[in-house]
């Protein structure tokens, strides 16, 4: 079967650009974690296009790991929201700049 | 422009191919858009399983099946999880911004997608190639993952365990008991300034507790 | 004779190198006996190279050496050489033989002084300087030595650097000097322009070739030498610095303001007067602003009250008169009585020295009076030297004159007949000068503040260069008396130069008229002050024209408006304005304007994680843009 993946690439674009617009306009930690979730994922949609329309294993393994690296940087993200959220911080990310210096 | 396979008799992967779309979508604008972060995260697990359905589609099964169980099943797990203990505190409104924010954030993403569209129309993406039935088995992706790429392999593992060490270090509360007033040896780097909010978190060792009220905005 | 010539030019150098790296390691007479050392040992060396000269046939009588090629350009050469020949030899010996004596007077002159080897060793440096420029073969080396020589009148007049007036001194000298540079150089470039060449042979072969006699070319050559000569020899209208010159002390006086530097311009006209000859309109001019210079300097001389001033103003007008005897071709005229100036100026000089230091660092004559009882041999040097000065003998005055006479021309006629006057004004001064120091009644001052050596009136090193100076002042004499006698100096000069020779009756009725306007100068004077209703009477008939002379010819208020004032307004406008807007404002807005773009950049880091997702995004945007573009295109 041959598949055109132009429209895939296309969805995960659209999906990319919705995950960037959440970034852009929420300021609670844990949905910008989300909002990042939904990036990567869209990544790995174009990753896996490309396998497909190149005939490569590659494309997947490369997604694979992928995954791991969103499910790592979900615990230390969420880990950093449960320990603001213990200490009883503001969770505003506009309020949390001190990791500019 | 044709639709994805121009053989008749396909339509059903057509419209597989729609709905999956429009769910992906629609899921995505609701985990952006939503006021309580538990609908965010539902949301997000929609998106998921939509992916998931792409991902079939496009013949990687393996992919398709780890998706639904190491995200949608563990990852989202844990989010929900944090949601639950989180309460309120994890949403906000997304509407208390100034208009202007929303117009120039959704031109900024439009523009990136209308880029990539732009570039990938008329393409020779037209045309993928002939693959085997098993081009997304577990059986390929595990030749390819431990045969060719196997120090990725290798440095995935190390970044998980680096993770789950990060992930206990954070969790963990006060480690052992200190005298009042006396400082921990990140303090006495830091002092005489305030320790920032982050650096509270990192170091587990102090034992006062912060303020209610949100820190001072450092406007040096 | 090589060996010996550059002894004699390098043996001050060395002098003045080994008095400086010692410092203050010998003792201050030990430092003061090495520089009188060095200065004597160039006396030896010219000494020997003139009996060497001597001995060659008149028609040899010139040799340039060479060290080394010391700067080039192209075929443009300028060599470290040297040139002997009977005009540089008489330069030579005067320069260091007076300069020897003056340096021996030095040591008890400057007996005590704390910066006493700093003395000695710019002594040596002038004396290395002013044979550097008498015996350089070529135009640019002569520059050098003349730059230096200035340098060292500078140093050497601002010596007692810790007040205010020698410095200012010092400063108005050097920055006179710098015109008369300005103009040399000038003339340099014409001659590098034009002949290729600066070497004094070349360029007095071939320069009456290319520049035609009294083109434009050839005055302005002999124009801006012109210029230099003016400077150096304080002539009118650059010679306000001679009398200021006088803050320095008194050995230098008498060297360099007397006896050798300031007889440069006339050596300068002498030794390039290939280059004069070829502009005569210029040679007019050398000889008309003798002229007007001796006059004006007999006039000022007469109503000065410093001791010193009054002798420097003599001096400016006997260069008057060398100029005058230049400026009408008679060049060996005019090197006598250059040379005959040296011994008898600088006796006067150092007799006047003596005086001083006898009084304490009195200069001032109405002070004085009546010191023929306790300085009486010191009075009898200085009859000497004024009567030498007067014209009475050496004769070189009358031989300038009566050349001038044999001449003929407009320009001699006015040289003759202002030359005449000048020696009634100068019987006057002299014998004035004589007669407040030494006779009429004892001063109060003085008795008071006499102070003498047991019963010498200075010690030995201050008197006897005097003595010498006093006898050869007499022996020069004969070199060349005139009537007819053996010109034994103008033969000697005659492979070098020319020289008019006057016919004897020119000579006699000069000689009468000068004498006789002399004696009725010094006689009227002597009755003037004979007593006091005499001074009154003589003050009130001079009251009008006086003030002109005591104002020294309001040439001093002339500069101070057009020159001094424009060029202290500028340079302070410049500093408000150039100095502190542009140099200092620049450097001030380079640091604002880094401080303002760190400022500005460091806006961007404000920690606020969505602002840095937005920059990446952007960016992210662009480079997409760009590489899809590319790719399209």
């Amino acid at each position: 079967m041959e598949i055109n993946v132009q429209y895939f690439i296309a969805v995960s674009a659209i999906l990319f650009g919705i995950g960037l617009f959440g970034i852009f306009t929420r300021r609670s930690p844990l949905i910008l974690l989300l909002s990042v979730e939904i990036m990567l994922n869209s990544c790995n949609l174009a990753l896996i296009s490309f396998a497909r329309s190149n005939g490569q294993t590659a494309g997947q393994t490369f997604a694979l790991v992928v995954m791991a690296v969103a499910a790592s940087e979900v615990v230390i993200g969420l880990g950093l929201v449960v320990a603001m959220a213990r200490r009883k911080a503001d969770l505003d990310v506009d309020h949390l700049t001190t990791l500019r210096h | 422009m044709p639709l994805l396979i121009g053989l008749p008799g396909h339509l059903t992967y057509d419209i597989v191919f729609v709905v999956a779309t429009l769910l992906a979508i629609g899921s995505a604008l609701g985990v952006v858009l939503a006021r309580n972060p538990f609908h965010s995260s539902l949301s997000l697990i929609l998106n998921l399983v939509a992916l998931a359905t792409f991902y079939l589609l496009l013949q990687a099964d393996f992919l398709a099946a780890a998706q639904v169980i190491v995200y949608a099943g563990a990852v989202m797990i844990m989010f929900l999880f944090v949601t639950a203990y989180l309460g309120g505190r994890g949403g906000e409104p997304a509407r208390d911004r100034p208009w202007w924010q929303f117009a120039l954030a959704a031109i900024a993403a439009a523009a990136l997608v209308a880029e990539v569209i732009f570039a990938v129309v008329d393409q020779s993406l037209a045309q993928g190639p002939h693959v085997a039935d098993s081009f997304g088995s577990p059986d390929a992706v595990g030749t390819s993952f431990l045969g060719r790429y196997l120090l990725a392999f290798e440095g995935t593992s190390i970044l998980l365990m680096v993770a789950a060490v990060g992930g206990v270090v954070l969790g963990s509360r006060r480690a052992a008991r200190r005298l009042p007033g006396e400082r921990s040896a990140l303090e006495h780097e830091l002092a005489p300034h305030e320790l920032s909010v982050q650096s509270q978190l990192i170091d587990v060792e102090t034992r006062f507790e912060v303020a209610g009220t949100a820190p001072e905005k450092d406007d040096a | 004779m090589e060996t010996l010539a550059w002894i004699c030019l390098f043996a001050p150098l060395v002098g003045m190198a080994a008095l400086a790296l010692l410092g203050s390691r010998p003792s201050r007479e030990a430092s003061a006996w090495l520089g009188t050392a060095a200065a004597a040992v160039a006396f030896l060396a010219a000494v020997g190279v003139f009996f060497e000269l001597l001995g060659k046939d008149p028609s040899q009588r010139h040799f340039a050496y060479t060290a080394y090629t010391w700067a080039g350009s192209g075929s443009f050469k300028v060599g470290f050489s040297i040139w002997i020949d009977t005009l540089s030899v008489t330069e030579m010996l005067i320069v260091s033989g007076v300069g020897s004596l003056i340096v021996l007077y030095s040591n008890g002159y400057m007996h005590g002084d704390p910066k006493e080897r700093r003395f000695f060793a710019y002594l040596d440096l002038f004396l290395f300087s002013m044979l550097l420029l008498v015996m350089s073969s070529n135009f640019v080396l002569l520059l050098a030595g003349w730059g230096l020589v200035g340098l060292s009148s500078y140093l050497l007049i601002g010596f007692w650097h810790e007040r205010k007036a020698p410095v200012d001194a010092a400063k108005k000298a050097f920055v006179m000097n710098a015109i008369g540079d300005v103009g040399i150089a000038i003339a340099i470039f014409f001659m590098v322009r034009d002949l290729g060449t600066t070497d004094f042979g070349p360029v007095f072969q071939t320069a009456p070739q290319h520049w035609a006699r009294g083109s434009t070319d050839a005055n302005l050559v002999a124009l801006g030498l012109l210029v230099g000569a003016i400077a150096k020899s304080a002539q009118i209208p650059l010679h306000t610095w001679l009398p200021d010159a006088m803050e320095g002390p008194t050995p230098v006086s008498a060297l360099i303001h007397a006896a050798t530097m300031v007889t440069a311009g006339v050596y300068l006209v002498a030794r390039a007067h290939v280059l004069f000859a070829n502009a005569p309109d210029v040679l007019d001019a050398v000889a008309l602003l003798g002229a007007a210079t001796l006059l004006m300097a007999g006039c000022i001389a007469i109503v000065q009250t410093d001791i010193k001033k009054i002798i420097a103003y003599s001096t400016m007008s006997q260069i008057g008169y060398m100029f005058v005897g230049v400026g009408v071709t008679a060049y060996a005229a005019g090197m006598y009585h250059l040379l005959a100036h040296a011994f008898f100026k600088a006796l006067l000089f150092l007799c006047a020295g003596i005086v001083i230091h006898a009084l304490a660092a009195e200069q001032d004559v109405r002070r004085m009076g009546g010191l023929k009882t306790v300085l009486p041999r010191t009075k009898v040097l200085m009859w000497v030297g004024t009567i030498a000065l007067i014209g009475f003998f050496p004769l070189s005055k009358d031989e300038i004159l009566a050349a001038a006479l044999d001449d003929g021309s407009t320009t001699a006629w006015i040289g003759w007949v202002v030359g005449l006057a000048g020696a009634f004004l100068t019987g006057v001064y002299a014998v004035r000068l004589m007669r407040l120091t030494f006779y009429g009644e004892e001063s109060e001052f003085a008795r008071e503040h006499i102070h003498k050596e047991g019963d010498a009136e200075a010690p030995w090193t201050m008197f006897w260069p005097c003595v010498v100076l006093a006898v050869g002042t007499v022996l020069v004499g004969f070199l060349s008396v005139g009537f007819g006698f053996k010109n034994i100096f103008g033969d000697w000069l005659s492979s070098t130069v020319s020289t008019i020779e006057p016919t004897t009756g020119d000579d006699l009725i000069t000689t009468a008229i000068s004498w006789a306007l002399g004696a009725a100068g010094g006689l009227l004077v002597w009755r003037a002050y004979s007593s006091p209703e005499r001074i009154a009477a003589t003050r009130r008939r001079f009251a009008a024209v006086a003030p002109v002379a005591e104002n020294l010819f309001y040439w001093d208020w002339l500069y101070e408006r057009i020159a001094y004032r424009p060029a202290a307004a500028t340079s302070a406008f410049l500093y408000r304005f150039g100095e502190r807007w542009v140099a200092w404002g620049s450097l001030d807005v380079i640091g604002w304007v880094a401080r303002a773009l760190s400022r500005a950049f460091s806006e961007v880091q404000t920690g606020v994680v969505r602002l840095y997702a937005g920059l990446l995004v952007v960016g992210a945007a662009g480079l997409a843009v760009f590489f899809i573009g590319k790719a399209n295109l």
